[in-house]
């Protein structure tokens, strides 16, 4: 069940009316957004239901048991193994196939040739959102950031809470558990905070991004030396418009819809592009999951503690595993390992300190667009062709046309606008009759059908 | 207002229990007006909804149903608005830089075209 269908507009209208009518009735309330979580889930594929309830029963039942004992051997114990079953249910998803091929490979080339045990396996859409999510509810309740004491359905609700389920954000036990202790309250400007995000994702995703990947991006990626400079450069730049609105309109709509149900999510982009070094980067881009990496990967290595060389090992494992996360591709260990040395020579120039220019912002700028080629590209021999075969350079123009150069342009020049500026409307919102705003949002609403393309591709992150 | 910057101070809820039903009745108005303007003025979305799914008696009576709207709608030109938009934004995916090219043309050629010599007399 995709967020820009009709399928997803009427369930979410049930869901939503369902749930103030139990206003007062938060146990309730709560059963029946876990229910809705799970037909949610279910929509794709029912049989990966049974894997999202042992992985939060797990989580759950090692919670209570954790945060119920003192600091002792077993407790550590505990926590070690949670962790490990979170990682190695993941891995196994995930990795299994990338790693048995490659091991195959590897004995292949020493000459140690085996038949290891290949096999399909399908990935669940959003474990590796779940799992962290699992592990972020283990690793507060150690550190005493979120009650143990949790009963099974808030648990449930918190890993699989249908707007953030598939592709976020990545939300705390200790933002989202205290949130369910009481039937929230609604206000106007969270409504219309809600509404304004989900009409501005949908816009962002069926309108701008669809239309840079259909019509510009896929097809230069797909065999990039057939294409010319000027077709090859703006789709890296319509790449990077394109991931960039179709992954904040998910999180966008995400967050819009966790307000309608009076339930508040941080915010996961800030205008990443306006970046004027790596660092302020990772504090715009996927919020929710830099700082989860952060807060759980990159203190616990030891973080800045040590010297220079322990700093930037730490920074580095954490890049490195923050690319793996996104997808079982060297592209995506290399797209880690880009801004790992990035930010790693500004650490060591003393450049994320320094006061910044327009220059910093555009040299950052074209460093992560150059990464975004690798993360494009299906494999390293796509991308390698993408920057370096200029055979066809002077190839006329064939895929941009003004119409993609000014949605590029769009995407971009969004970053220009003032920031907190969706806030600010929905402030001036709140202050105006229904009857308004809903002509304004039903206005909206058939001015991007109006404009969007028949059927809808799958949002980037799903993948991952 | 939070100390964390990444969390609007638009969700702090009001502590006032009549603030929380008006806001809930508010958003009720909201989404019953525009379910009945979208549902109204866009069946061509329903429409195409049918189209994607397989045949069966509810997507059919829905299909059926939006078709005789969509046909009320064309009659009464509600649907113009739609259309010309959806019309105008084809028509901006289809040009390319050589149209504009010759748009350029065209107009240099206009303003450079000796102008006709005043009237005698």
């Amino acid at each position: 069940m995709l967020f820009p269908t009709l399928t997803f507009g009427v369930f979410f209208l049930i869901v939503l009316s369902f749930t103030w009518a139990l206003d007062r009735e938060n146990g309730r309330r709560k059963l029946l957004l876990l229910i809705a979580s799970y037909v949610f889930y279910g929509w794709w594929d029912w049989r990966f239901c049974g894997l999202l309830a042992a992985s939060s029963i797990f989580n759950w039942a090692m919670g209570r048991m954790i945060g119920s004992m003192r600091e002792s051997a077993l407790r550590a114990l505990l926590i070690f193994l949670a962790i490990l079953i979170n990682l190695g249910v993941l891995g196994f998803f995930k990795y299994y196939g990338f790693f048995i091929e490659n091991l195959a490979l590897a004995l292949g080339q020493l000459g140690w040739e085996r038949d290891l045990p290949l096999l399909q396996i399908i990935l669940p859409v959003g474990i590796s959102f779940y799992t962290f999510q699992g592990i972020s509810y283990i690793i507060d309740i150690k550190r005493g950031e979120a009650d143990h004491r949790a009963g099974l359905v808030d648990a449930m609700l918190y890993i699989s809470f249908f707007p953030q389920l598939v592709a976020g954000p990545i939300v705390r036990a200790r933002d989202f558990l205290p949130q369910l202790d009481s039937a929230p309250v609604l206000t106007r400007p969270a409504i219309s905070l809600g509404l304004l995000l989900i009409l501005w994702g949908l816009f962002k995703k069926t309108v701008i991004a669809s239309e840079l990947a259909t019509g510009l991006v896929d097809p230069v990626f797909y065999t990039p030396g057939d294409f010319g400079g000027i077709d090859r450069l703006f789709a890296v730049y319509g790449y990077a418009v394109q991931i960039y609105c179709d992954f904040s309109a998910y999180s966008d709509i995400a967050i819009g819809c966790a307000a309608l149900l009076g339930y508040r999510f941080n915010r996961n982009f800030d205008q990443p592009y306006r970046a004027r070094s790596f660092q302020d980067f990772w504090r715009r881009w996927h919020i929710s999951l830099s700082t989860w990496l952060r807060d759980y990967l990159y203190k616990p290595l030891g973080g800045s503690r040590g010297g220079n060389a322990s700093t930037g090992r730490n920074l580095m494992i954490t890049m490195l595993l923050g690319g793996l996360w996104h997808g079982a591709a060297w592209t995506f260990l290399a797209w880690g390992f880009i801004h790992g040395l990035a930010l790693l020579t500004e650490r060591a120039m003393g450049l994320a300190r320094s006061g910044r220019s327009v220059i910093s912002l555009v040299v950052t700028f074209h460093i992560v667009c150059l990464a975004w080629v690798l993360f494009r590209a299906p494999d390293f021999l796509t991308a390698w062709t993408y920057l370096t075969d200029w055979s066809q350079i002077g190839e006329p123009v064939r895929r941009l046309t003004p119409l993609l150069a000014g949605l590029t342009v769009l995407g971009l020049g969004l970053h220009a606008l003032p920031a907190r500026g969706i806030e600010t409307a929905a402030r001036l919102m709140a202050r105006l009759r229904s009857p308004t705003i809903a002509l304004i949002t039903a206005s909206a609403f058939i001015l991007i059908d109006a404009l969007r393309q028949p059927g809808v591709a799958p949002f980037i992150y799903f993948q991952f | 207002m939070s100390d964390d910057p990444h969390r609007d101070d638009l969700f702090d809820p009001s502590e006032d229990e009549i603030d929380h039903h008006r806001a809930r009745l508010w958003l009720s108005h909201i989404v019953v007006i525009t379910v009945v303007l979208v549902a109204a003025f866009n069946p061509v979305s329903l429409e195409r909804w049918a189209a994607s799914n397989p045949p069966s008696w509810g997507v059919e009576t829905v299909r059926l149903t939006v078709r005789v709207w969509t046909d009320r709608m064309q009659l009464a030109g509600l649907n113009t608005p739609r259309d010309w938009i959806t019309a105008r934004w084809n028509a901006l995916k289809s040009v390319r830089w050589e149209d504009l090219e010759q748009d350029d043309s065209a107009g240099e050629a206009e303003a450079t075209e000796t102008p006709p010599p005043p009237a005698q007399g």
